[in-house]
């Protein structure tokens, strides 16, 4: 009985552990670009970390990726929206870039990169804190939606007035100002 | 001959005589021309007088290629360029018809907004009247223009199809669209601008974002992601010592010609020469950090005189005292760096001159290259401070290897409390001991970061050095560029 109550014990350590590897986040250590669960109209991704212990750290991007009819497709993003959850338990990241390591001395430090080249879809921002022998220790992750921007011009102007109504509104501004 | 026709001949000539000093008389008075100016002939040295094409330049030009993607170059080439072709002047003075250019004015918002699209703008330091912008520049000016004032800021946006040009007069913190009828290209003929952002495009070029997207705060001014240089520091001399005595003379004869007469001269004991003309309507002061300066009494009287020629008065005024030089020679070329309302309130203004270094901006950290004051007609004040070095020295920075320079979010996280005892320092900010508040209070004014060279203050400074420039308000912050550590800093 004491022996299964130990190996009990034992197993329960070790998924507590894990799970609070997986799950916690370094309060030092934010992620200023991009906000997290935003959408960018660009094929190219600024990544800015703010840290404000010294730490080292290792920064991934990974594409978010679902399967369908067997194969690892890339997520409708017109079907996502940044103000609901996502529902991440289907899918399977793919590393974009090689990660970097990256670490500083300093009470405050940022970590600067762009990502060139992102096709439309949902993508993770995932940093790993590590400690002195490169294990991690924290992970800090957040999602963005990277978008064509296909959307119709907004207007921006108003219909032209005729040249006599400008000619006049600019005479009055003229003559009286704003 | 009777004595008495003698007598009477005698007084004809004394008449005409009085006639003639009367005339000459009158021409002094109502002519304005003073006695002093006659009282020493100022040789002309002349040598080359730049052009105002070639002196007003934007501070920077901001391209957006569409999506967030900005980067900002120097003017350059891009701006304009001797073979008149594929530069942002010729694809302005191809706009229009001018004739068939319609004015609105439109909000700072809808201003920000255009520019948010794919676009090219330059940025001017000053305002520049539309008048003499259009005159500068050669470009047709229609009647429609008269609403717009100054010119601060004018660029293009794809925005409505692209035939628009738009212009931000600074001054008067107004907005301005210019639509152009349909043009042979149907856009206004201003298929040169999206030519040159896709030109910037294809070349290698540094990537900008705001400064809020790096530092977490509010702040929409461009500031570059990383930059890759080769600007290395050379040793320099100034341009005059107070121990090159026959080269201070020469000097000195530019302003008050060769006989000196009525001119004293007065060497302090700090080694600091005056010339002295009169009672002190004239003076020359060669001061022992290699800097000339020179104040006139007033005695034009030409009113409102226009930017562009109050300007080539400036202009003509440095070539004959001192003289430009030639780029080729002195590896400087000159820039209108800044222009500012004459200090003591008279009618004119004040020409800031700045130099440029194989294209990269030389920043003073007391003071300016040249200063000229241009004050009813004349100059007023005029202070000079260059500098000398060796081509050998300027070419080995040339072909030095490129090298990353030190992080633009990390010079700012390294060294805000150093900024913000500056601005503390200004009356821009209270005193605080919360170091984030701190952090946040410098990240929020940062207006704009770039890499130039800087002359430090002081007697003893031999060396130009390579430095990010910070610009936060009014204040230049200066920075080692590869290392960030502090270097000085210029306020105006």
């Amino acid at each position: 009985m004491r022996k299964l109550i130990a190996i009990l014990t034992a197993i329960l350590c070790m998924l507590f552990s894990s799970v609070f590897s997986f799950a916690a986040e370094n309060p030092n250590v934010v992620l200023v670009s991009p906000a997290a669960n935003s959408t960018v109209y660009s094929s190219n991704l600024l990544i800015s970390v703010k840290l404000t212990q010294p730490a080292s750290i290792k920064v991934s991007v990974f594409e978010e990726k679902q399967m369908v009819n067997g194969t690892a497709s890339a997520v409708n993003v017109n079907e996502l929206t940044t103000t609901g959850a996502l529902n991440t338990a289907n899918l399977m990241p793919v590393s974009v870039t090689t990660s970097a390591i990256f670490t500083s001395g300093n009470n405050l430090s940022f970590y600067t990169k762009q990502i060139n080249g992102l096709k439309p879809g949902l993508y993770k921002i995932q940093i790993d804190t590590l400690d002195s022998s490169g294990k991690t220790i924290y992970t800090n992750s957040s999602h963005v939606i990277v978008k064509e921007k296909t959307e119709e011009e907004a207007k921006i102007f108003d219909a032209p007035q005729s040249g006599t109504m400008q000619f006049l509104q600019n005479l009055l501004k003229t003559i009286f100002g704003d | 001959m009777s004595k008495s026709v003698l007598r009477e001949k005698a007084k004809n000539v004394s008449l005409v005589v009085l006639f003639l000093s009367t005339v000459l008389l009158l021409y002094f008075f109502w002519g304005n021309i003073s006695f002093g100016e006659l009282s020493y002939s100022v040789s002309e040295v002349g040598g080359e007088v730049p052009k105002t094409a070639e002196l007003v330049k934007p501070e920077q030009i901001t391209i957006n290629f569409g999506g967030d993607t900005y980067t900002v170059v120097p003017p350059g080439d891009i701006w304009r360029n001797d073979t008149e072709k594929d530069s942002f002047v010729e694809a302005l003075g191809r706009f229009g018809p001018a004739e068939n250019v319609r004015v609105e004015e439109i909000t700072e918002k809808q201003y920000l907004q255009v520019m948010q699209l794919e676009s090219i703008v330059a940025e001017f330091n000053y305002d520049i009247p539309l008048a003499d912008f259009c005159n500068i520049f050669s470009i047709q000016k229609a009647p429609s223009y008269d609403v717009i004032e100054t010119v601060t800021s004018i660029g293009y946006s794809s925005a409505e199809g692209g035939n628009s040009l738009f212009i931000r007069d600074g001054k008067n913190n107004r907005h301005f669209r210019l639509v152009a009828g349909s043009g042979e290209s149907g856009n206004g003929n201003n298929a040169g601008f999206p030519a040159l952002i896709a030109s910037a495009a294809a070349q290698r070029y540094d990537v900008y974002y705001p400064a809020g997207s790096y530092l977490g705060v509010e702040n929409d001014n461009l500031i570059p992601l990383s930059i890759r240089t080769n600007l290395k520091g050379f040793p320099f001399r100034k341009e005059i010592s107070s121990d090159q005595t026959e080269k201070i003379n020469a000097v000195a004869e530019q302003f008050f010609g060769r006989n000196f007469d009525f001119v004293r001269k007065i060497t302090e004991e700090n080694g600091t020469i005056i010339y002295m003309y009169g009672y002190g309507q004239n003076v020359l002061i060669v001061n022992t950090d290699g800097s000339v300066e020179y104040k006139e009494g007033q005695t034009g009287n030409v009113k409102g005189q226009s930017f562009t020629d109050s300007l080539e008065t400036a202009v003509n005024f440095v070539a004959n005292h001192g003289s430009w030089g030639s780029p080729e020679k002195t590896g400087l070329t000159p820039y209108l760096k800044d222009v500012i309302p004459d200090p003591e309130n008279k009618d004119g203004r004040r020409f800031v001159f700045g130099m440029e270094i194989n294209g990269n901006r030389l920043y003073y950290e007391d003071g300016a290259p040249i200063v000229v004051g241009v004050t009813s007609g004349q100059v007023t004040y005029y202070k000079r401070n260059l500098i000398e070095f060796d081509w050998k020295d300027l070419q080995a920075v040339e072909t030095a290897a490129e090298g990353d320079a030190f992080s633009t979010a990390n010079l700012i996280a390294e060294n805000f409390r150093y900024i913000y005892n500056i601005l503390l320092r200004a009356g821009e900010v209270k005193a605080t001991a919360d170091e984030e508040e701190m952090f946040n209070a410098v990240a929020a004014r940062v207006k704009d970061m770039k890499p130039g060279y800087v002359k430090q203050a002081g007697e003893s400074v031999t060396e130009i050095q390579p430095a990010w420039i910070v610009r936060i308000n009014d204040t230049e912050i200066y920075f080692d560029l590869y290392n960030a550590d502090p270097i000085g800093y210029s306020k105006e």
